[in-house]
Parts: C-alpha cells; structure tokens; sequence
C-alpha cells in the first residue's frame, strides 16, 4: 500500500518536472561511431516537443568539453535547409545551451554531432606481455542513460565499430548485460533501448571495449615548413614530425631474436610496432628528403600515383616503434610553386602581381592524430601580405581551439634590404586534428594567403645583387695580384 | 702597328696573371671536388670518431658563445668525472668553423646548418692549402712558379692528406695541414728577408697551428732545427736572428694563451729544443758582436769554451729541471716515435689504437703514387743546391720520413713535403724537355751533330709523354683512392647490394642504435661503452659516457675494460658503482663486421691487466695450447665474461639451425650450450643487423637478494612448471 503512494507522487514529480521544463525529448537516438585513426563521432538524435523558443535548450555533454571534445555541431533537421544553431557552453554545468528561439512551431528535430578527442580512449592494458599478445582493447566510458534536465520518453544506443580488420566486433564490459548484439554483418553491432527516463537520472556508465590491431600515433609535436621561391617557381615542404605509438608498451624489454621470430610467424608484420608509414603528398613532388637529427634515413621510397594524383613516401622508421616508443624524424619536398599558388590577373598590374597561395593544413603522415600544429609559411623577399584565411577545423564557439596567427620578418638566403621576407606562423595548439578527417577532399582544410609582389625585389634584386659581389671578389683578386707583381718588380 | 716592349711585357704579365687566377679558382674546385666523394655517396655526415666530438664542441659553441665555451665543463662524459673540455681541447677548428657559420648566417646572410659547415669545413681548407703550398715552394726553390703550381696541384689531390680532409672529416688536421704550410711559408719568407713583419706573421700562424692541434710541435721542433742546422753549418746572419727571436718570442707567448698549451711551452721537453736554440741563438749574436772586437784567435778560444761550456750547462739544466719536475719528461707518444714498441709494453692504450701502428709499405705508394719516387730525386735536387730555404725542406723530408714510417697517422705531415719535392723534381724534368722548340731549329739546321739533336729531340718528347702519362694515371689514382678507400664515413656502410630500383642498400645499424637511445632513454641515462664509440654516443645519441675517444684517464678506460672482461655478477657491481644504465656493445658476427668488440676484446684485457694484474689475466682468455678462441673450445674466463656473454646472447639459433650459429667474423659455431644466461643484464636493444647491441642493468631486488639468485629461482621455478606429471598407471603384477 504505502509502495503504491511513493509511486504516485514520484509519477507526479515526474509530471510536475515534465511541464515546468516545458522541453520533452519524444525519441532520442544516441549512436557512437568508432572509426579508423581513433576517431569517435558521437551523433545524437533528438525529437523535441513542447518547445518553449523564448528559452534555451540544454544539452548536458557527457564528456568534459574542454579537454576531450574536438567538434561540436547543432543542426536543425526540421528546415528544408538544414541549418546549424548557434549555442553557448556553461563550464559550471558542462552542458549546452542551443539558441531555439528561431525554430518553427512547437516541435523540432535537432542533430547534435560531437567529434571527441582521442584521448577519450583508454587501452585496456597498459602492457603487453611480449610481442605476440598483439590482441590489444581499448575502451571508451559512456553514460548508460543519458543525462539531462527533460523528460525523455524514448531513449535508443547503438555502437558502431568502423575500424578495418577488427571483424567489427566491439565487446562490453564484463558486468553489461542489457545490450544485445543485433547485426554483425552490417557494423551496427550494439543496441539497447530504454524508455521513461526521468530528468536528471543517475549517472550509469558503461565501458565499450574494441581491439586494436594496428599502431595508435598520435604526433605530439609537428611543425610544417613552407618556403616559397617565385625565382625558382618551386615551393619546398619541410615537416618535422615526434611521433608516439601510444598501443601498450613491452612488459619486458625488446628482444631482436623475439621480434625476428614474430615477424617469420607473421610474414613479415609487425603487429602493433610501427614499421611503416605513408606520406601522402601532392602530385609531381620532386627532391625528397626523409632524415632526423642523427641524418638521413636511408629507406625512403617515393613511389608517384597518377591515379589518385598524389605521391606517397614511404617511410620506414629506423627501428620499430614498439608501444610508448618515440620516432622523431623530417620529411621534405619540392612541388612546382604555380600548383599552390594561383595568378590574380583581375587585381595585377605591371609593376605588382598578385597571387593567391592554397596550401592544405597537412600533407604527410597518414593515420596521425595531431596534438600540436605549427604551420610556418615563408614568403620571399619583397612581398606584401594582403589578407590569410586559416581554417578553424572545429565549429567551437568563441576562440577556443582557433588557430593562432603571427606575423614576422624572417631572415631568408641573400636578404640584404630592410624589408625582409615575411613570416607567417598558424599554432594549432591541443587539436586532436585527425589526419583522416583533415585529408577529406573538398573540406575546409586548406589555407589560402593573398599576397603581392614587386617584380625587382623579387626577380632581379638579389641576381644583381650576386653578381656584383662575385664579380668584384675576382676583379679584387686580379687587382691584388696585380699589385703583388709590381711589388715584386 | 708597332707595340713597344714595356707594353708587350705588361699584356703578357696581364695575361699571365689572369691564367693564374684560372689555374688557382681550378686547383680549389679540384681540391674540394674530389673532396665530395663522400657527400655524393652517402650524405652530409659527420665521420668516424673524433669529428664527432668536435662538431659537438662547435655545436656548443655557436650556441653559447666564445667564453662559455672556453669555460666548458662537460658533464655528459668521463662520468662521474666530466671533463674540462674548455680546457682540454684545441679550439682553433670550432672556432674558425663558428666564424664561418656567424660570417654566412649574420653577415652574408647565407642560412646555412652548422653541420653543413662542418661537414665542408676541410674540403674547403684543402683549396687554402693548395695556395699556401704553392708559395712555399716557390719561395723554398729559387722562386720557381711551374714547382709552386705543381707542388699546389699535387697537394690539391694526393690521398695522403685528402684521407684526413674528405667531406665530413671534421678533425684537427683538417685546418691544421693548412696552418703547418702557411707557418712555413711565412717562416722561409722570414728567414729570407729577415723582415721582423713576416716574423710577426709566422708567429701568428704559428699560434693559429697550436690553438688547432697537437701537432704544432712538430713546428715547434722543426723551426728550431733548420736554425740549429744553419748555425751548426756557419750560416748565422742577422736576418736568422731576427726572424727566429721575433718568431720565437711572439710564437711562444701567443700559444700559451691557449688554456690547453699553457705553460708547456716553457716547462715540456717536447719544447725544449726551441728555447735551447732561442738561448743559441743569443749566444751566436753575442758571438757576432765580440768577433769585431777581438782577435780571431782569441775569439775562437772564445768560442771553444763558450759552446762547450752552454752545452754541458744547457743538458745539465734540463735534467736538473726534469728532476725536479720544473720540465715535464716526455710523453709516451713521444717514446712510441722513437721505439714502436714501447706502447705495446708499456701504454697499451696508445698501441691500441689503429692509426698509432708503423705504416705498411704499400701505404706510401698508395697515398701519394708517383710522387714517392719522385720524393728523394727532389731532395737530392735540394741537397746539390742546398741554399737555406732547402735545408729547411731535407730537414722536414728526413724527419717525416721516419715518423710516417713508425706512425701511420704521420703519412698526412709527409704528404706535403712529398709533393713539394716531387713538384721541384718535376718542374726541372719539364723545364729541361719542354724546350723542344730550340732542338727542333737546330735539327731544321742541318748542323754536324743533327743525329744527336734529333736523338736529343726524341728522348725529350719521350720523356715529356711519359711523364704527362703520369701525370694522368696519378689523377686516376687519387679520384679512385679517393672515392673507394676514403670517401666512407664509416657510420654508416654499403651493404654492396642494391635495391630493386637499383638503389644502394646501406647498413645503418650505428645510427639505428644511437637513435634509439637518444629517443627512447632518459636524457640523464648513462651509457657505457668501449672508449671508441664515446664520442659517437655523446654526438648521435647524447647521452652521458663514461669513457671517450679523449682517452685522458688510463684508469677510467681500465674500468670499463675490467667490467667487459669480468664475469657478469662482478661487471655488474663495476656498472652499478659507475651508475651507468646501459652497456653497449658492437657485434659484427652475423653480418660480418671484422671491426668489432670481440676483435678489439683482448686491448679490453690488457689495459685492465697493466692496473690490475692480479684481478684480470690475459692469459686466461686464451685455450691451453694459446689459441683466442670463442667457439666451443674457448677458455671458461672467456665464456664467462660479459663481452662474451652479450656477444652471443641470443645469437645461437637466428640462422635456421635451432640452437647454432656461425660467428661470421672469427668463423666459429656458436651452440646455445656456450653461451650461458645473462642474469644480471637484460637485452633491451639490438639493431636490425645485430652490429649494436644495447643492455640494460636490471634494477636491484626490491627484497635485497642477489640477481643471480633470482634468476636461478624463477628459472627454476618455470621449469617446475612446465614438468609434465607422470601417468599414473595401475602397476599390475
């Protein structure tokens, strides 16, 4: 009897909460997609009632926003175009507040994607017994139930694993009993459906485990040289990269006879130590280099692909890069300067011309997850900088996680005049820029620079300039001589 | 149109200069060309052993300045030691490669690597040296310019110095070579003119020769003794006198400026014969004056007493002053000039190293072709004119010879004199057969003696052809020589096999190794390593060394080779003691690498041996019957020390056979039974070829029991394990 009264009056809180609210969340659809490089993507799905547009709508995040949430999308799916809401973050609460007040009627349909940081997975283990316990998990830790100030009649979760050569298994954690697998075949792998969750509910986690079966690096630190030369009409790339494989480290220490005997077990692969990397470049590169502080490292192979129009390099570290491990290396090219840097006739004139330089973020690396960024671009001697666009690579608000920009003089081969060649430094700095998603054609992932240069300055300035020192060094040789033989006389 | 005499001669001294010009800018392209080899082959590296200490030294320096880097104390090597490498180095290379980086960076605005400058600092030199060999020749043979441009062409090329002066052979002589030409350049215009500014100026180079390498003793004594010859020979002048005082004096003073000479020149019998002959020569112009003021009989009983008595006084004195520590005696490379096997019996580590053994035969026709015959025509040539300038150059050659003999390294200070002799050689062959031009008119004459013209004519375009022959093979030689035996910076090796686009294959394992540790270890990690590969460590790897290829510290070197030839448990107490963190050895047995720590082990043996006889006995590391054996039949002391161990750890069973392998270097199996267990030391990097093999100390029983033990225990533990228990079967009777 008295269990009946405490479920009457925890029905009318419930309503009482529902209607004060006045957002209810009908149907929401959480689905968490792992995919290849360590790149999560969390898609929630929300259908709305009793909106109230005179207020905001919060969305508590589940993870920590600062540190581990790389990009965060609102959009409307109601409008025939589906347009993006803009939203404010509340550190105190770590939720969202998404501006409704220009939505339609009473109902809407609201798609929030959010793109975490790599460092929202945990390994499993932190070390691997010997090189043959290559069958490494990492986990992430989602809230079982999603936490939120409304009512939500209808609450559905799937986990999707997209990682190639992981059989797209994902596993639980060993006490998780209420996810079904539902489908191995087509990747949606994990579902489980709950209805009438209260406002605020307590705070259930679940652990998501998957294999890994490939190398985790993760660049701590790059830094992207571009040095540009109309003389030469050639454009160099020089990046330098401190990689770590962040798979589990050895338990014991690393054993050449071990790894020779993996290796013949496992033709030739490596398993989770890196022994390869690809660089893709741009097209017709030419002049490459590969080296690190101790020299060059002799097993690059540049190999050029007409078809997908790109050249790969193919790097071999020195040694493997085993769990923990760093590789610390340079890579360079040449590509001709007029495929990056495009001729503005329109706004030219004879003694001036203006180009417009398009560069990409990042060539190199490939499956790297970037922490810090520095692109540093050299412009020649003699150039004025008119405007830059960098890409923001995230849709954060405010200037949290924006690129840096820094103008400087830079000292290039041969300025002798005042005005010196022109520096221009973009800082990604805590990014988690997936190299993956950065390298998706006809993304927002390319900096462009117009600028103009004088003719003289760039051109002949310092040809003349040359070319008198080296002629007066040998007509000063043959005056010198010349005195030495009359002093002789 | 008629052209006056005074005009001709001024177009032909135009045209003439101009030609000299070319002639010069080609000798420099072609001393630093050919100088490439290595560059082109593999790539801008620094080579071998001390080039890398030295480029570290600049590193330091352009990036802390010229008065921290003379107050360097450099705690990453020796330790716990350190040493005062400000102190203790000859800076005269760091810092003219630092100006050079400064003078293109700052001023010239050429950005340019510091390594870079390093690694072309001696091809560029070697153009210097080819200036400063012309002039002297010229200036020590009767101003003769054909011997000067031969002398510099010959310099330019001959493998004798290009072996110290490739690309990226960032040594001492790299500049030193330059700065021992031009000092004697200078000294002989000195001599010649007496004129005190080119006295000043020889001085000064002199200081520039001693702040760049050791080796400026070979000036200090050298100078000294073509002045003692000409005195000895009654050649005394003023013009002597005042070129030798303002030498020696400005000399001797600019070099104690550098920290690392300091007193020596006053206090070492290695500079003894300079301030003797300075003291000489005082008493020569003494001498000088008294001859015009007394009889010349009186003088000569003047001179009898007075050159017996500073004699006698001069000897005494510097035993008196060795006696009582006042002069410092010589030093043991000294000893091993005189007596090549002095080093061996008493400081190993000298006979130790491979460019401090006596020089093959071969060598010398090697390093400098044709010009080794050429060599002793061009001193007999001096010896028949023997004017000042050329006792100069017999005495150089006669010295040099004999050190070039005993010390193979001594061939780079031969190799210019070599040339300058075989270039005055040369030069009188030509000037005699090229005036072919004259025997071709008094053939056209129809004179008495046209047979013997026309024989004359025949003989001089014979011997003209030959030596153009000559001339051609010596520069196919020296590009060979250069490109195959001194063009490799042996860190890095060919394999001699290529890749499926026809590209080299090379053996990285030295660089594999060192990037390891650099990236891999903590920057604090301690490494320790046979004394060969200490500044390899310090400069790939940057990691703390406990012995280097400075080899100041006899003892220190001991310690490290009693810990390699000691049994594993006491090499680890050694180790421990030293904190060191990893051992490094090199092993060339899979690949083939003749240059390893097991060839180089029983120096390892001998240099603890002379320290501590009773603890390490080279004896025992040899079989019964005195063979140096590592297979099945080597001794128990060797099976049983470290370098033995963690040669062949693992090795055993990497080359099909399961439990054998063959040691390519000594030829030897290897059967996994000879090798016993490291328990105390744990593999924790071999590189790809297995040529660097990096250990580990394992850290101490957190229960305080010894390692071995542990070892025993677990191993005994996991064979338990792995005990199949027996089936029991009902025994029936």
């Amino acid at each position: 009897m008295f269990s009946n009264y405490v479920g009457f009056a925890i029905f009318l809180f419930a309503l009482l909460i529902r209607f004060t609210n006045a957002f209810n969340i009908d149907f929401y659809n959480f689905l968490l997609e792992i995919n290849d490089n360590r790149m999560v993507i969390e898609r929630n799905n929300l259908l709305i009632s009793d909106v109230d547009s005179t207020k905001s709508f919060n969305f508590k995040l589940s993870q920590d926003f600062e540190s581990l949430v790389n990009d965060l999308i609102v959009i409307d799916n109601d409008k025939d175009e589906k347009s993006i809401l803009p939203y404010s973050y509340d550190k105190d609460t770590n939720s969202i507040d998404i501006d409704v007040s220009d939505t339609n009627g009473n109902e809407i349909d609201l798609n929030i994607i959010i793109q975490y940081s790599h460092k929202l997975i945990n390994l499993k283990n932190s070390v691997m017994k010997d090189l043959s316990d290559d069958k490494q998990f990492a986990t992430i830790s989602v809230p079982k139930v999603p936490q939120s100030e409304y009512y939500i009649h209808k609450f559905e979760s799937t986990f999707i694993n997209n990682v190639s050569g992981n059989n797209r298994v994902l596993e639980f954690g060993e006490d998780e009993d209420s996810y079904t697998q539902n489908d191995n075949q087509t990747g949606y792998t994990l579902k489980s459906s709950i209805e009438h969750i209260q406002p605020l509910d307590t705070a259930e986690v679940v652990n998501v485990s998957f294999k890994i079966t490939t190398p985790m690096l993760t660049a701590k630190k790059a830094i992207r040289n571009v040095h540009l030369s109309h003389w030469s009409n050639t454009i160099q790339f020089d990046e330098h990269y401190v990689i770590e494989n962040e798979v589990p480290q050895l338990e014991n220490t690393f054993k050449r006879k071990e790894y020779m005997k993996y290796q013949n077990k496992n033709y030739g692969q490596s398993g989770l130590a890196l022994s390869q990397i690809d660089a893709i470049i741009p097209a017709d590169s030419f002049d490459h280099y590969y080296k690190d502080d101790l020299g060059m490292i002799t097993t690059m192979k540049t190999l050029h692909n007409s078809r997908t129009k790109s050249d790969t390099m193919v790097l071999k570290p020195r040694y493997p890069i085993l769990g923990k491990w760093k590789f610390v290396f340079n890579i360079g090219w040449f590509n001709k300067l007029e495929q990056f840097s495009h001729y503005l006739a329109g706004t030219s004139t004879e003694d001036s011309k203006e180009y417009l330089l398009e560069i990409p973020v990042i060539d190199g690396a490939s499956n790297v997850i970037y922490e810090n960024l520095d692109i540093n671009i050299i412009l020649p001697e003699g150039v004025v900088v008119k405007s830059i666009y960098t890409p923001d690579l995230n849709d954060l608000p405010g200037d949290f996680k924006k690129p840096q920009i820094e103008m400087s003089k830079y000292e290039n081969l041969f300025d002798y005049s005042e005005e010196k060649s022109s520096e221009i430094k973009i800082s990604y700095s805590e990014m988690n820029i997936n190299s993956n998603l950065i390298k998706i054609p006809n993304s927002d992932n390319k900096i462009f620079i117009r600028y103009e240069i004088n003719n003289y300055a760039v051109y002949y300035q310092k040809v003349i300039r040359l070319s008198m020192w080296i002629f007066a060094g040998i007509i000063s040789l043959y005056f010198l001589g010349m005195i030495n033989e009359s002093l002789q006389k | 149109m008629n052209i006056s005499n005074n005009t001709k001669k001024s177009i032909l001294s135009s045209i003439s200069l101009v030609l000299k010009l070319a002639i010069f800018i080609c000798l420099i392209g072609a001393a630093t060309s050919s100088r490439l080899f290595s560059v082109i082959r593999y790539e801008s590296i620094i080579h071998e052993f001390d080039p890398w200490f030295n480029y570290r030294a600049t590193r330091y320096l352009v990036k802390n300045g010229f008065h921290k880097f003379l107050n360097w104390f450099d705690d990453k090597t020796w330790y716990p030691l350190g040493r005062i490498t400000g102190g203790t180095l000859y800076p005269g290379l760091m810092t003219t490669s630092g100006a050079v980086w400064y003078l293109m960076n700052k001023i010239m605005k050429i950005q340019v690597n510091i390594r870079d400058v390093c690694v072309l600092f001696a091809p560029a030199f070697s153009g210097i040296t080819a200036i400063f060999t012309y002039l002297f020749t010229k200036n020590c043979y009767n101003d003769d310019q054909l011997a000067g441009l031969l002398s510099a062409a010959f310099i330019a090329i001959a493998p004798g110095y290009i072996s110290r002066s490739v690309a990226g052979s960032y040594d001492n002589e790299a500049i030193a070579i330059t700065l021992l030409m031009s000092t004697f350049y200078l000294w002989i215009k000195a001599m010649r003119t007496g004129s005190i500014s080119w006295a000043c100026s020889a001085a000064i180079s002199y200081f520039y020769m001693v702040s760049a390498w050791g080796g400026y003793v070979f000036i200090t004594n050298l100078i000294p003794l073509h002045v003692f010859i000409l005195l000895l020979m009654g050649r005394y002048s003023t013009k002597l006198y005042s070129a030798y005082s303002v030498w020696y004096c400005i000399g001797t003073l600019a070099s104690m400026q550098i920290p690392f000479v300091n007193f020596q020149p006053i206090r070492s019998n290695d500079h003894m014969s300079s301030l003797g002959v300075f003291g000489l020569i005082q008493f020569f112009m003494f001498g000088d004056s008294i001859k015009s003021t007394i009889s010349t009989k009186n003088f000569k009983i003047f001179l009898k007493f007075a050159v017996i008595g500073l004699i006698s006084f001069g000897i005494l004195g510097l035993f008196v002053l060795t006696y009582f520590g006042l002069i410092a005696p010589w030093t043991g490379r000294f000893y091993s000039l005189w007596d090549t096997g002095y080093a061996k019996d008493h400081i190993p580590i000298i006979a130790s190293v491979s460019e401090h053994q006596p020089t093959a035969w071969p060598s010398f026709f090697f390093d400098t072709q044709f010009l080794i015959w050429l060599f002793p025509c061009g001193v007999f040539m001096l010896f028949m004119e023997l004017q000042d300038e050329h006792i100069f150059i017999i005495a150089y050659s006669v010295l040099c010879s004999y050190f070039a003999g005993v010390m193979v390294r001594l061939m780079l200070t031969l190799t210019p004199i070599i040339c300058v002799c075989a270039a005055v050689t040369l030069s009188n062959v030509f000037k005699y057969n090229l005036r072919i031009w004259s025997t071709i008119k008094k053939v056209k004459n129809k004179s008495d003696n046209r047979f013997t013209e026309l024989c004359v004519l025949i003989s001089k375009l014979i011997t003209v052809l030959s030596f153009l022959g000559y001339l051609i093979l010596f520069v196919q030689h020296c590009t060979w020589v250069t490109s195959n035996a001194y063009s490799a910076p042996s860190v890095v090796l060919l394999s001699g096999s290529t890749d499926a686009d026809g590209s080299p294959i090379f053996i990285d394992d030295f660089r594999e190794a060192y990037s390891w540790l650099r990236y891999n270890t903590d920057e604090d990690a301690k490494v320790a390593a046979w004394w060969d590969y200490g500044y390899q460590i310090g400069g790939f790897a940057d990691r703390t060394t406990l012995v280097d290829n400075n080899t100041w510290n006899n003892t220190h070197i001991a310690i490290v080779g009693k810990a390699m030839s000691s049994s594993e448990e006491r090499s680890y107490e050694i180790l421990k003691e030293h904190d060191v963190d990893y051992v490094l050895i090199i092993f060339g047995g899979l690949l083939g690498f003749n240059g390893d720590d097991l060839n180089k082990f029983l120096w390892m043996v001998r240099i603890p041996e002379g320290i501590w006889p009773d603890e390490v006995n080279e004896q025992s590391f040899f079989t019964a019957d005195g063979q140096f054996r590592v297979d099945a039949a080597a001794s128990d002391t060797m099976k049983n020390c470290l370098m033995y161990k963690m040669s062949y750890h693992d090795f055993p069973g990497i080359m099909g056979n399961p439990t054998q392998s063959t040691d390519r270097v000594r030829g030897a199996t290897i059967d996994e039974s000879h090798v016993l267990p490291l328990k105390y030391f744990e593999e924790v990097f071999t590189t790809e070829n297995w040529l660097v093999r990096i250990y580990k100390l394992k850290d101490l029983d957190l229960e305080g029991r010894d390692l071995g033990d542990v070892y025993d225990m677990d191993n005994t533990q996991t064979k338990k394990k792995s005990l199949k228990k027996p089936k029991l079967e009902p025994r029936i009777n």
